[in-house]
């Protein structure tokens, strides 16, 4: 079992990784964490190769970590223009382009609630928005659901 | 056949015929037949009437005295080859001089004959002369007989009655003529008055009508040129060009066109006295100057038409054949004082080859008919233009407006391609604008620029000229000046023209070639924003309302102007609350996201701590955890509320009594504590560092900074989330403390990591703005930390300082708070 977490807020990650360790159906899963948008479009061919058995997707996602390679102008423009607030619609985007990856169950775990996304969110059989809640329960049974554990 | 007259009836008598004759002809050529009947009625061979030429009617006696050929008949088709003689050497001459008949039996024996033979082949043997007056003149009626029969007493008495008939049946030819030439002047000019305002009159076809008239004249006086010169339009140009002659050929018209001056001729003294003249002879001006000078002062021949050669080659005269007499005259065709134009005759083919006095009349009465025909077509033409005009405008602003709605749609109008579309279509309705440009104002050089132009005038010459042309900007000085006709416009905001270009220095440098140039004033009520300027380069005028036009343009212009001002302003407007909306909105879903995710952690971290989950993290670091979780959700939750606060006021106001001393322990514990918060909320990979030099503040140990504390602990986090944010990797985030240069105390927070532009540093303390790089590597961040700083410190009387070090890749930020002495 392959989890893959993108998630910018690393407290938020944390609860979520020790959430998946300490199930007693998902302990021995694979956990992978990407921060940053950025970093997520670097690993996509990783990611379509490796194809996690459960991707949890934040929405509000910085592009990168602060470093002296970014920079506005090598951004893409998408980027610059819709800002943070859709970088994880952005990725789930990327995964749906790709064949190999339009299986992958995505689970939109966020801040952001299904009224405020409108039409914003995509209508996919593999997309299950999950709002985030200090109970992790039901992350955690939404991941056991679609990876059939 | 008519037969001797003394042997018949009074039905067949030759003076009753005479008489019937002459009341039968209605042309000047009827006094042929007259002499034809007289001369039939004597059995003569021939008759010719002698007329005194005019300088000599004074002084008959004179030795410069002349008679010439006013008629003549000759039987066989023959014709008389002088046209005139000398007074005293001709036995006409005599006759007139004497008041006497002088019948001549045998002209051979007769000193008195002139020498010089009348006809070609025949030689005349006897002649029979009878003076008679011809309204203001003198004359003989001469009766001439190529074989040796002298005439009889009876055929003298006859002569002499029908000598004393003559003149008044001379008169009634030529008022029949006269009056049949008015008439028919009347009744075409009539005709041809427009019914209605299409069927004026177009240029050609006014020619035509005028060449007409002109045919009819040379008719009746049987001249070989009649010719009218008019104005042709009601300006500023004083030139009368000619409009119809009936002269062979007008390419050898030297002359087409007059100004009214002496020294332009017999035509231009006309023109500037506005009088009638009359030349008896053309052939004879040198040698009479001196008389008609003393008639018409000032007046000179300039011989236009080479009168003299050109005649003779019109009339075919053989090389040895005389030149009949050239008479001229003109009369002015005026409108009240003013001159509109002249019509003249010159040089009768056939006899009578004088204008007389009765001619000159008749030509002013022509002229007086013509002047107000011409003067009602130039008006009439004049409104036919004018409302052509306004149709036009009112079609092409239709169009203009188009164009406006196109640009309105547009998401950044320009009114330059609006201004571009009415510059383009000048010319179609203001005859003449072919060049032509708008000028803006400009606020702060006071000067008006180029905004558009038009005309192919504007690319000619080298590209030094060009260049000079279309960088020439009008300063507008703060004095009304005369000059440039621009500025004036702008300054008076009103309309105006120079309608003579190369008399003004100025102006003519642009465009040499420029005659006239109309400026009219761009604007909206009382704003003035540039100047619309014309100018005309072709010989036609500008059209006489053209102020009227060019305002009503001007008008126009500032309309659209202002239009598009107006909707450019409110799609900036539109734009800007879009984007501040947006701003709000994502400043609001930003601090609803900063606040939810630390309070939901922090239930479950400590729900994790109770049922002890995790237990190979240490229990410190979970509290440390939870601990900066809750800091951060105060840290929002206040700055939320400082944001409704300061988004009312705009002014954080504090209460003194809230103020307390910043002590050593407390600033210290309040930064260590601090830097722990944020450092693990960080990115433990990142491994950035934060280290707070105690040290550096041992100086409150001696000084006293009043503060808010939990606003100043705010502001410290502020600070080192930042900090934290902008970090590059394995980076230490220093804190450190002290007084200033100007002796203020300060806290300050340097980070090495992106720093900030010198540009930025202004901006990042406003409400809301987030750089580019912020936005990229901090996800979330609402834009308001540091202004809620800026206003913290200014509550404090301190400030805000942000410091870009790019040397060092440093970014410091002090806060720097007064001393309380």
């Amino acid at each position: 079992m392959y989890i893959l977490i993108v998630e910018d807020d690393p407290l938020q990650a944390e609860l979520m990784i020790d959430a998946i360790k300490t199930d007693s159906l998902l302990n021995n899963a694979r956990i992978e964490r990407i921060s940053t948008e950025s970093h997520f479009r670097q690993k996509l061919d990783e990611i379509v190769k490796t194809l996690p058995n459960v991707i949890t997707m934040d929405i509000m996602l910085r592009w990168a970590d602060a470093s002296p390679a970014v920079d506005a102008e090598s951004t893409p423009e998408e980027v610059r223009e819709k800002g943070i607030f859709e970088a994880g619609l952005r990725c789930e985007r990327l995964l749906a382009s790709r064949t190999e990856t339009q299986q992958v169950p995505v689970i939109l775990y966020t801040i952001v609630s299904k009224e405020d996304l409108g039409e914003s969110l995509p209508q996919r059989n593999n997309l299950l928005h999950l709002p985030k809640d200090s109970d992790l329960t039901p992350l955690i049974l939404a991941i056991r659901d679609v990876t059939r554990t | 056949m008519i037969r001797p007259l003394l042997e018949h009836s009074l039905e067949h008598d030759p003076l009753y015929n005479l008489v019937a004759t002459a009341l039968e002809q209605k042309e000047l050529s009827g006094l042929l037949e007259l002499l034809k009947l007289l001369c039939e009625g004597v059995n003569a061979y021939g008759c010719t009437i002698w007329e005194v030429a005019a300088i000599a009617r004074q002084d008959l006696r004179s030795p410069r005295g002349r008679v010439f050929v006013l008629a003549e008949w000759f039987r066989e088709g023959n014709s008389i080859v002088i046209h005139d003689m000398p007074i005293r050497e001709s036995v006409s001459g005599w006759a007139i001089v004497h008041n006497q008949t002088t019948n001549i039996p045998n002209m051979d024996e007769d000193p008195r004959v002139y020498s010089v033979p009348v006809l070609k082949d025949i030689r005349l043997k006897s002649m029979c002369a009878v003076p008679l007056r011809l309204g203001d003149g003198k004359g003989s009626l001469s009766f001439y007989r190529k074989d040796l029969i002298p005439f009889t007493e009876d055929e003298v008495a006859w002569m002499e009655k029908a000598a004393s008939l003559l003149p008044g049946l001379f008169h009634a030819i030529r008022s029949r003529a006269s009056q049949r030439l008015i008439q028919w002047v009347s009744d075409k000019l009539n005709d041809s008055e427009p019914q209605s305002s299409d069927d004026l009159l177009s240029s050609d076809e006014m020619q035509k009508l005028l060449h007409e008239v002109c045919s009819r004249v040379a008719g009746t006086f049987q001249c070989i040129e009649s010719s009218i010169f008019m104005k042709p339009i009601a300006g500023e140009s004083n030139s009368f060009v000619l409009q119809a002659t009936t002269w062979p050929k007008w390419s050898t018209f030297r002359k087409q066109v007059y100004e009214p001056r002496e020294s332009e001729g017999l035509t231009g003294w006309v023109l500037e006295h506005r009088k009638s003249i009359t030349i008896f002879s053309l052939g004879d001006f040198e040698r009479d100057q001196t008389t008609i000078r003393r008639l018409y002062p000032g007046v000179v021949w300039r011989d236009s038409l080479e009168i003299k050669k050109s005649a003779r080659k019109i009339l075919r005269l053989k090389p040895d054949e005389g030149l009949q007499p050239l008479s001229f005259m003109a009369a002015p065709i005026l409108r009240g004082r003013r001159i509109l134009g002249v019509i003249r005759c010159c040089a009768a083919r056939k006899a009578p080859y004088y204008f007389a006095e009765r001619e000159v009349t008749l030509l002013e009465l022509i002229a007086a008919q013509l002047s107000r025909f011409w003067s009602n077509w130039l008006i009439r033409r004049a409104v036919q233009e004018e409302n052509k005009m306004w149709q036009q405008l009112v079609q092409y602003v239709g169009e203009w407006n188009d164009a406006v709605q196109k640009q309105v749609e547009q998401n950044v109008p320009d009114e330059k391609v609006i201004f571009a579309e009415v510059l383009k279509n000048l010319d179609r309705f203001i005859m003449g604008a072919e060049i032509s440009d708008v000028r803006l104002f400009d606020e702060e050089t006071k000067e008006l620029s180029f905004a558009v132009t038009h005309g192919k005038a504007w690319s000619e010459g080298d590209e030094t000229d060009i260049k000079a042309r279309l960088e020439m900007h009008l300063r507008v000085p703060d004095e009304t000046v005369r000059f440039p006709l621009g500025v004036r416009v702008f300054q008076e905001n009103k309309a105006q023209a120079i309608l003579s270009v190369k008399e003004d220095n100025y102006e003519s440098k642009t465009f040499p070639q420029t005659r006239q140039i109309v400026g009219a004033p761009i604007s909206v009520r009382n704003k003035k924003m540039g100047v619309l300027e014309m100018r005309n380069p072709s010989d036609r005028s500008f059209p006489q309302n053209v102020l009227d036009v060019a305002g009503l343009l001007g008008q126009q212009l500032g309309l659209y102007s202002s239009l598009i001002d107006a909707v450019r302003e409110a799609r900036q407007a539109e734009e800007q609350i879009r984007h501040q909306d947006k701003i709000r909105r994502q400043t609001a879903q930003d601090l609803a996201h900063q606040l939810k995710g630390p309070i939901q952690q922090v239930h479950t971290r400590i729900q994790a701590l109770v049922n002890q989950n995790s237990p190979e993290e240490p229990t410190d670091r979970r509290l440390l955890v939870i601990r900066g979780l809750i800091r951060k959700s105060e840290r929002v939750t206040r700055s939320t509320s400082a944001f409704a606060e300061l988004a009312q006021t705009d002014k954080l106001e504090l209460k003194s009594g809230d103020f307390r001393r910043l002590t050593f322990d407390g600033l210290v514990k309040m930064l260590k504590e601090g830097c722990a918060d944020n450092a693990v909320l960080l990115e433990a990979y990142r491994e950035i560092r934060f280290e707070v030099e105690e040290a550096s503040f041992s100086i409150l140990r001696t000084v006293r900074a009043e503060v808010v504390e939990f606003l100043v602990e705010q502001a410290i986090n502020s600070l080192l989330d930042n900090a934290g944010k902008y970090s590059y990797p394995e980076s230490k985030v220093r804190v450190f403390g002290g007084l200033t240069k100007a002796g203020r105390f300060h806290i300050s927070v340097a980070n090495k990591g992106y720093v900030i532009r010198p540009n930025e540093v202004r901006l990042c303390v406003q409400r809301e703005w987030r750089g580019d790089y912020a936005q990229l590597v901090t996800g979330e961040g609402s834009g308001i930390g540091l202004w809620f700083v800026d206003h913290v410190m200014r509550g404090h009387g301190g400030e805000l300082l942000i410091t870009p070090r790019n040397d060092q890749a440093q970014t410091q930020v002090s806060l720097i708070f007064p001393l309380k002495k």
